[in-house]
């Protein structure tokens, strides 16, 4: 049996054939231990991500995820064996068409003008609970995403773009799903000044563009406060970016969806390099070059 | 390199099914090796959700998620380095652990058995379908201490977080951490041969 190295997704397959030294830093072992057997709070994400990026290297290139995976095969017995229920079976097999479908409308397109799979959205919400289209649901927006087209020009963006232009670029980007598209979920911080806020980060190194989504973030007094972003990128924690300031519902340079969740691109004053980890805090109105970060909001870490 | 590696380097790249691997043909879109696959892991990936005491509601939507997963990623697979069956695994384990902290913020179980499991593994015979990959990891697990072996079951197989461990078995919770790490970094080297520093 071989067992896996550098073979699990976001690793660059088979880009490595001999195993990754363990990196001597006792912290970022710690942490890869941990992932791999209880998983990590966003905060840990965060702080595995900067770490990972300081000794440069891939989550997956210390393999101990796969080590602990194989141990648990190996614990299994024939007691823990159960056949996939013929319901959860049927809707499985209805989602893989669709699946197949995107892939075959994607392979039909000339290749300047296929339509790309923006997300198989493995983490939508189940559309019924209780019903059983959820699944069905979440693999038809496979279908609807796959036949997004990506127009031309629309890659370049400039300075901050108005509230009725927001939803738009925010939809070309994931339609066009560049490869590095970071998508990362928003989770309280440690002790965060406002909690509960939810949504997603989605950023691009390539195109170096992103946007925030928010749901539950409170609406704010530019003349008193605001949002700002700081990005994380290969330069570590102590060369945090902004990525800009930033208001919350009803303010000019956000746009607000019809259930209530609140869009804001990503303005970074400067090149962001492997962007590992996202938060957010409160600011004064002009925002600050160097934050204390002790007004804590929410932060996302690249899975 | 496998032709469907190449055409997944760029997102507007045609994925074809140059490949007779199974989990490039399902990751390509190929009909019969998504029913296949379904088939033949479906039982596998079912079992790893409910082992993590997931509601029947939870479980089915991380087999979903997993699935999605490997349809994404399924080209990413090199058999020079994983079966198919580790490959699988890897994914379904990360994608349960941050569904279970999702849903309960807490370790897979909040209770301790009334009687906790033995330190070495179990007696009976692993699932055929997953053979190749225990024998080896078996084998390996039996050259850690008694002492790793009994913490990284109690992790792995039985989903204790590291203070239920150490309360379970009277273990001090950083004597438990350095079993658990050391252990799994022991492991590690056994499976892949990886030269390993400081431990035992």
């Amino acid at each position: 049996m071989n067992t896996p190295r550098n073979n699990t997704p976001g690793s660059e397959a088979g880009s490595a054939r001999g195993s990754t030294p363990l990196p001597q830093d006792d912290r970022l072992l710690e942490l890869l231990c941990d992932r791999a057997l209880v998983g990590l709070s966003a905060a840990e994400q965060m702080e595995l991500q900067v770490l990972l990026a300081k000794h440069g290297l891939a989550e997956e290139a210390v393999e101990l995820e796969s080590t602990a995976a194989s141990a648990e095969l190996a614990m299994m017995t024939d007691g823990d064996a159960l056949e996939l229920p013929p319901d959860v079976s049927e809707r499985l097999q209805n989602a893989g068409k669709l699946w197949c479908e995107a892939m075959a409308l994607r392979s039909s397109q000339p290749r300047s003008q296929a339509p790309v799979i923006a997300s198989i959205n493995s983490n939508a919400p189940r559309a019924s609970i209780g019903g059983r289209m959820g699944w069905l649901a979440a693999a038809a927006a496979v279908v609807l995403a796959a036949i997004a087209w990506w127009p031309s020009g629309t890659g370049s963006r400039s300075g901050v773009v108005s509230g009725a232009s927001v939803q738009s670029e925010f939809t070309t980007l994931l339609a066009s799903a560049p490869t590095d598209l970071v998508k990362a979920s928003w989770g309280d911080w440690d002790k965060p000044e406002i909690s509960g806020v939810k949504g997603e980060v989605f950023w691009s190194d390539s195109e170096q563009r992103g946007f925030m989504k928010f749901v539950g973030l409170p609406k704010n007094d530019p003349n008193l406060e605001r949002y700002q972003l700081w990005i994380i990128d290969s330069r570590g924690m102590e060369q945090r970016i902004s990525g800009g300031v930033f208001d919350g519902p009803g303010c000019v340079g956000s746009y607000q969806t019809a259930d209530g969740a609140v869009i804001v691109p990503i303005t970074p004053g400067i090149k962001v390099v492997g962007a590992a980890a996202f938060a957010v805090t409160i600011e004064k109105p002009a925002g600050t070059w160097v934050s204390d970060m002790k007004r804590r909001v929410v932060i996302a870490a690249k899975g | 390199m496998p032709e469907i590696y190449e055409a997944a380097e760029e997102s507007v790249s045609i994925v074809s099914i140059a490949s007779n691997l199974l989990l490039h043909q399902v990751s390509a879109g190929d009909p019969t090796a998504v029913r296949e696959f379904i088939s033949r892991f479906g039982g596998l990936i079912w079992s790893l959700a409910r082992r993590v005491g997931l509601s029947d509601a939870e479980a089915e939507d991380a087999v979903q998620e997993v699935f999605a997963e490997i349809w994404k990623n399924g080209y990413k697979y090199d058999p020079s380095i994983a079966s198919e069956t580790a490959f699988i695994a890897t994914i379904a384990r990360r994608r349960l652990i941050d569904r279970r902290r999702r849903v309960s913020r807490q370790p897979i179980r909040q209770t301790i058995s009334e009687e906790l499991p033995p330190a070495a593994p179990p007696s009976g015979k692993p699932r055929n379908e997953i053979v190749e990959e225990a024998v080896k990891a078996t084998e390996a697990l039996t050259q850690l201490s008694a002492e790793q072996q009994r913490v990284l079951r109690l992790s792995i197989y039985e989903g204790l977080s590291h203070e239920l461990i150490s309360r379970s078995t009277g273990l001090p919770l950083g004597t438990v951490k350095t079993h658990a790490r050391r252990g799994l970094i022991k492991l590690r080297e056994l499976l892949i041969g990886a030269p390993t520093k400081g431990d035992n």
